[in-house]
């Protein structure tokens, strides 16, 4: 694709103080995003799907600056512009002495330890929404409009739906109160209400019309990009194809481009162009919507995708279950941070056991690794499962590995001989209550590249890039 | 090329359109200010130019010309103070709470169905207008009640007292019993005051200090809670040890304290109570100021470019200003009860005819005429009953929590 993009996020990252104590002291960080990149085109629209938590809402909530992004860059170009005659940026070009000493400035503050990290060390880009001022951010709000899920919170309670909408014409500076009001009539009847609804309030109305209602707020000031964030998932279905189907109208009449946000797959194979899938913090997947969909590179798309009902009872795609938990975004994985559900990890070098098998000793050796197995707890339960009152000291270190291998889907023994001698050890080790040797031995024999290293993005063809080691 | 005036969003050229800065005032903002300048004025020219023994609107007819004219409609006044201060708070009363209820006719109408369910409610806020317009209009009408020693105690209509009780009967005399006169329907006191026009001349002191508390406490309760809300920090701290200090201040022994240096007067009752009432306001409206800017409607706001201070102004103020009506409301009796206790004790303003002063010159003659003690008594256990009602009331019309409650 040779045209200019509307939007670029370039690297973008937020990341969250965790604060302690009574004294707020830093503790650490939640990366909510770490690093995310991909292009807006004009009049397409793009998926951001993945799971609750996986840092959807944080990237809408960075582009717009109603979070200050940690680190990265956001770069606009509203009407196709060229970086020359951008008309975000007023400033730079207005004045060549002001510009120079803006970006002196700028350099300034740039300086790792000074300022924010340096991204482009040498100069920053004039439509870097990160480095607007106020003025360019005001303009910047009008190329860019937000669609939040919930419009029956989005509204105040005390003014009038058109008001509402309005509002927004008075705040850029129109100032005839019967042209805003009859452009917001308009627009009001084009998103499918009438325009009587003007003076009724936002408790008069249902939630797909309120959708409707915030969709005509979000318009009004014609933004060149919407970002719509989990624009139906607060509705049902019916009215979710409905407001679907008004937004990509109105997409094609205004040539809008869309960042569209949702947990849903089945809502973003419908009206996505290109899709990007996220997952703690991190874009895995991205490419094409039908290529995603059909050939998933990653082994997390192709989870998502298996999950998708299909009407087709024929189907043979297996449905694949994740198994683990979502890891903190305080903490992430090492290495590729799906390591810890990915059901086709890579098995170390030399090792060739059943995948399932693999799946559940990592499960089980990952939770060895965090020390999440209470010994006692193990003992407990070994207790409860005898028929005859038992002492806990008198469970064996048998009984103890057998109740924690079924606990975990191990099988007893692993196929692989090497391994099966390595996780003897590390139980009768956690039975004897030292973790730490547990750890080591552990950690000594699982070593494959998605717990060591951070997968590199791969192109596989046009567009269609994933960060996976299986590519 | 588009229209001169485009009327449709897409065909908006926004680089013609100014970016607005500085302080927009909504329309009501501007009718308010309009309003208040021939007042102030007004207060000015009393407070300048006419004398201390001179009443106002005479000498104001005197400089303009217009004695006669004045003289003719009766406009010989003499307003003190605390009467620009009503004038000021009913103006206050009428651009922001009349006319956008008139402004906003659904909304109007939305409310006022749901408050219509308080059938207890209905009759107070009946009332209370009576009691308003009484105390407006009835200044105006009635004279201020003379004393006459001669008509004391005179019982009220339909009614009769032992002819020894009275100095002299108005109305007439039959088996020895002195029977009351429609010249005075509710009774005279003991110094032959007409109690039914010492009541209507007492709702003007009651509703002034209703207006002027209220208001005063919504003035600085809303501007401390909203400042202290949206500042946070050591700003939200500071303003908060003041309301604590506020709010466990003696105000009592203070006001007494005020009384024996400086003499009692209503004004100085209204501005220390007023004064040292404010804390739990702010505390509301902090409380509630935070969870609306917690509010998503308050991001969206904030998105579309508006400033901090546009969205305090036309968001969170607006969200707040509505919950804390309630409690204004529930506020005005206890201010009603403390002028009726100050006076009954004998530490209020004796000149004031208050309906705690009336109370306080019955109680002495309780035993023959307890009619000085329970008209005024009952009219303002009516008004206390009233807006207590009339508070409850608004309590379930406005929150929209008390919806769901009431729905079930």
């Amino acid at each position: 694709m040779t045209e200019t993009p509307v939007l670029s996020v370039r690297d973008l990252k937020k990341h969250y103080p965790i604060t302690k104590g009574i004294l707020s002291r830093q503790g650490g960080v939640a990366k909510a995003v770490d690093g995310i990149s991909f292009d807006i085109y004009p009049g397409e629209t793009f998926g951001l799907v993945g799971e609750s938590g996986c840092g959807k809402s944080t990237v809408a909530e960075a582009i717009v600056r109603l979070e200050e992004p940690t680190d990265g860059e956001i770069i606009v170009n509203p009407h196709g512009d060229s970086p020359e005659n951008g008309t975000v940026d007023q400033k730079a070009t207005t004045d060549a002495g002001w510009a120079a000493i803006d970006r002196l400035q700028s350099l300034i503050h740039r300086v790792p330890g000074i300022g924010r990290t340096a991204s482009s060390a040498d100069e920053a880009d004039p439509r870097d929404v990160t480095q607007f001022d106020s003025q360019q951010l005001k303009a910047f709000r009008r190329d860019v409009q937000l669609l939040l899920q919930d419009s029956s919170t989005s509204f105040d309670p005390r003014m009038t739906v058109g008001a509402a909408i309005s509002e927004r014409l008075a705040i850029h500076g129109m100032a005839g109160r019967a042209q805003r009001r009859t452009i917001v009539e308009d627009l009001l009847e084009r998103v499918g209400l009438s325009a009587t609804d003007y003076d009724r309030f936002p408790h008069e109305f249902s939630g797909g019309q309120l959708q409707r209602i915030g969709l005509a707020r979000a318009l009004v000031l014609n933004p060149d990009l919407l970002i719509a964030d989990e624009p139906v998932s607060a509705l049902d279905v019916s009215v979710q194809a409905e407001i679907l189907a008004l937004l990509e109208d109105l997409q094609e009449e205004f040539d809008l481009s869309v960042l569209f946000i949702s947990h849903d797959l089945s809502v973003v194979r419908q009206c996505c162009d290109r899709v990007g899938v996220m997952y703690l913090g991190q874009l895995v997947e991205q490419g094409k919507t039908e290529g995603v969909f059909t050939h998933p590179q990653h082994p997390y798309t192709e989870a998502l995708v298996s999950s998708i009902p299909t009407p087709d009872p024929r189907d043979s795609l297996e449905e694949i279950e994740l198994t683990g938990d979502v890891p903190s975004p305080e903490n992430p994985p090492r290495g590729c941070r799906f390591h810890t559900r990915c059901h086709r990890i890579i098995q170390p070098e030399g090792v060739e056991i059943p995948q399932s098998e693999w799946r559940a000793l990592r499960t089980l050796a990952i939770k060895i690794e965090q020390g999440r197995i209470d010994p006692d707890a193990v003992v407990a339960s070994v207790v409860s499962m005898e028929p005859a009152p038992t002492a806990p000291t008198a469970v064996t270190p048998s009984q103890f590995d057998r109740q924690l291998r079924s606990e975990h889907d191990v099988p007893a023994p692993v196929s692989d001989p090497a391994l099966e001698a390595a996780l003897t050890d590390a139980i009768d080790a956690l039975y004897d209550r030292d973790p730490e040797r547990a750890r080591s031995v552990l950690e000594a024999l699982f070593r494959t590249p998605c717990i060591t290293d951070d997968p590199d993005t791969v192109t596989v063809d046009d567009g269609h890039v994933s960060k996976c080691h299986l590519r | 090329m588009p229209p001169e005036k485009p009327e449709r969003f897409d065909q908006v050229d926004w680089t013609e359109y100014a970016n607005p800065t500085g302080w927009q005032r909504s329309t009501n903002t501007r009718y308010f200010l309009y309003s208040t300048v021939p007042v102030l004025a007004l207060g000015l020219y009393d407070w300048l130019v006419v004398g201390p023994r001179e009443a106002t609107f005479v000498r104001l007819g005197a400089d303009l010309g217009l004695s006669g004219p004045f003289q003719m409609i009766g406009l010989t006044h003499d307003p003190a103070g605390i009467d620009y201060l009503f004038v000021g708070t009913l103006l206050l009363f009428v651009w922001y709470l009349l006319v956008p209820l008139y402004q906003n006719p659904r909304m109007t109408r939305y409310y006022w169905t749901r408050f219509k369910r308080n059938r207890p409610a209905l009759g107070g806020l009946g009332w209370l207008f009576l009691v308003f317009a009484g105390g407006l209009i009835g200044p105006f009408v009635l004279n201020t009640p003379s004393q006459d020693i001669l008509t004391a105690h005179q019982p009220p209509a339909f009614t009769s007292v032992d002819e020894a009780t009275v100095p002299l009967c108005v109305g007439e005399v039959e088996n020895g019993r002195c029977y009351g006169t429609w010249e005075h329907p509710l009774g005279t006191d003991n110094t032959g005051r007409d109690v039914f026009s010492s009541i209507i001349h007492g709702m003007t002191i009651s509703m002034q200090i209703a207006f002027i508390t209220t208001s005063v406490v919504a003035v600085i309760g809303v501007s401390v809670g909203t400042v202290a809300a949206v500042s946070g920090g050591w700003v939200d701290e500071g303003l908060m040890r003041v309301v604590d200090i506020v709010l466990s201040f003696p105000t009592l022994p203070f006001y007494l304290l005020i009384l024996y240096s400086f003499g009692a007067s209503l004004s100085m009752f209204i501005l220390v109570f007023a004064l040292f009432a404010w804390g739990g306001t702010a505390r509301y409206v902090r409380s509630k100021a935070l969870s609306v800017s917690e509010a998503e409607y308050i991001n969206e706001s904030r998105l579309s470019g508006a400033s901090t201070s546009y969205i305090i102004r036309r968001h969170v103020i607006p969200n707040t200003a509505s919950s804390i009506i309630t409690q204004l409301t529930l506020l005005i009796p206890v201010f009603l009860l403390a002028e009726a206790q100050i006076a009954f004790l004998g530490l209020g303003d004796s000149d004031v005819p208050s309906w705690g002063q009336l109370i306080a010159a019955g109680r002495t003659d309780l035993a023959f005429a307890p009619w000085i003690v329970l008209a005024p008594g009952i009219a303002l256990f009516l008004t206390i009953l009233a807006f207590t009602f009339v508070g409850d009331a608004l309590l379930d019309a406005l929150d929209p929590e008390a919806k769901t409650e009431a729905d079930r």
